[in-house]
């Protein structure tokens, strides 16, 4: 956790120093940068929230036990499948979910399946599709999601394939 | 109603200095929003209520239903919540930054739609050594949008973003071994490209151009 604080003060350490900088090349354009910020910010404050919230109740409401019992070796496709479906609607952290993983294929599960979840965890966002569909419309955006689905399956195939 | 003369040279600096910015992401916000087909990119804070209300409605059923895990959920909310809010402030702030900086002349030779493999190269790189969940890449490939980088190459920097980062990468390499990590990675790579052009694709020439031109400046 502290190496996150470290990067998140080196991160505002930069915007202060540029903004200094800018402040002092041309007040007009930092004063716009600074309410661009402000307007984003402000428009994504509640989404985030919730996406948040969402990804906190599918953390707590898919216990450890059901992941193992669906993902497991033998499962095969069909594991695979409610793997991705988990995969797609949950929104766990990285630095979550790849020990959870390792946990999971130490518990039992399939490395197909375990890939497959990686991936659709990582490229799919169904939580986050309403703020995906602000910016690329809902079309380019149910499409890239249900595309990098699909590729997800591609990416666990090749991953068990390889790692046997 | 004396006006200092300061102030008033500064406004007429403001009013010289915005149409060479053009619209802006945010600023559509206020505008028609195109055909009304796509929601305005940006939206008021009001815009993510419904969802806010959705998410602390099931909340609270969770806690009138299983009490001890509704107080984890929100121990878990509480902390993800603390490292966005840290981390969302200086990310929109830099953005503001290049906005108002950057140029869309700048822009569109490296990531526009004549910028060929190199500016796919560049939109990978880019999202690759990004750092964050992906939701926080959207408000960034807005901003790519409005300076003029072409679909394609924001779908292949939102793509390297998902499933790039090398941090992340770092990560996978360290807890699920580098045999898994590396090929998952390979795979992934080749994937990118292929959603992205297979999402531009997907949607069409007139859709394609109205994404296009909703962020285009008008002068």
């Amino acid at each position: 956790m502290c190496a996150v604080d470290r990067s998140t003060l080196a991160l505002y350490g930069l915007t202060g120093v540029l903004f200094a900088l800018s402040w002092m090349k041309d007040r007009t354009k930092t004063r716009l940068a600074l309410k661009k910020a402000w307007k984003t910010l402000s428009g994504m404050v509640f989404l985030m929230g919730s996406i948040m919230l969402f990804a906190a109740l599918g953390v707590v409401l898919v216990p450890q036990e059901v992941l193992v019992r669906v993902l497991g070796r033998e499962s095969g496709f069909f594991g695979a499948f409610l793997a991705s479906l988990v995969g797609a609607v949950t929104l766990i952290p990285a630095f979550v979910a790849f020990p959870t993983a390792k946990i999971l294929l130490d518990a039992g599960a399939g490395v197909l399946q375990i890939g497959v979840f990686v991936s659709t965890l990582m490229m799919v966002g169904v939580v986050t599709l309403p703020l995906e569909s602000r910016i690329f419309g809902r079309k380019a955006a149910v499409a890239r999601n249900a595309l990098a689905y699909l590729w997800s399956f591609v990416a666990g195939y090749v991953v068990f394939w390889a790692v046997r | 109603m004396v006006a200092s003369p300061v102030r008033g040279m500064r406004e007429e600096q403001r009013r010289q200095e915005q149409p060479k910015q053009g619209k802006t992401g945010s600023e559509w916000a206020q505008g028609p929003s195109g055909n009304g087909k796509i929601p305005a990119p940006g939206g008021g804070w009001k815009s993510g209520l419904p969802a806010f209300g959705v998410a602390l409605a099931l909340l609270g059923g969770l806690f009138f239903l299983n009490p001890a895990q509704g107080r984890e959920v929100a121990r878990l909310w509480k902390e993800s919540t603390y490292t966005v809010l840290g981390l969302l402030p200086p990310v929109f702030l830099l953005l503001g930054l290049f906005d108002s900086w950057v140029s869309r002349e700048r822009i569109i030779p490296l990531l526009g739609e004549g910028s060929g493999i190199r500016g796919g190269v560049l939109a990978t790189l880019l999202g690759a050594l990004a750092a964050g969940p992906l939701y926080l890449s959207f408000p960034i490939a807005e901003v790519m949008l409005v300076k003029g980088a072409s679909l394609r190459n924001v779908f292949v920097f939102v793509g390297a973003w998902s499933t790039m980062k090398i941090p992340m990468f770092l990560f996978e390499v360290g807890s699920l071994g580098g045999r898994f990590a590396v090929v998952r990675y390979a795979v992934s790579l080749v994937g990118i490209v292929l959603i992205a052009k297979g999402t531009e694709l997907f949607l069409g020439k007139e859709e394609r151009r109205f994404l296009l031109t909703r962020y285009e400046t008008e002068a």
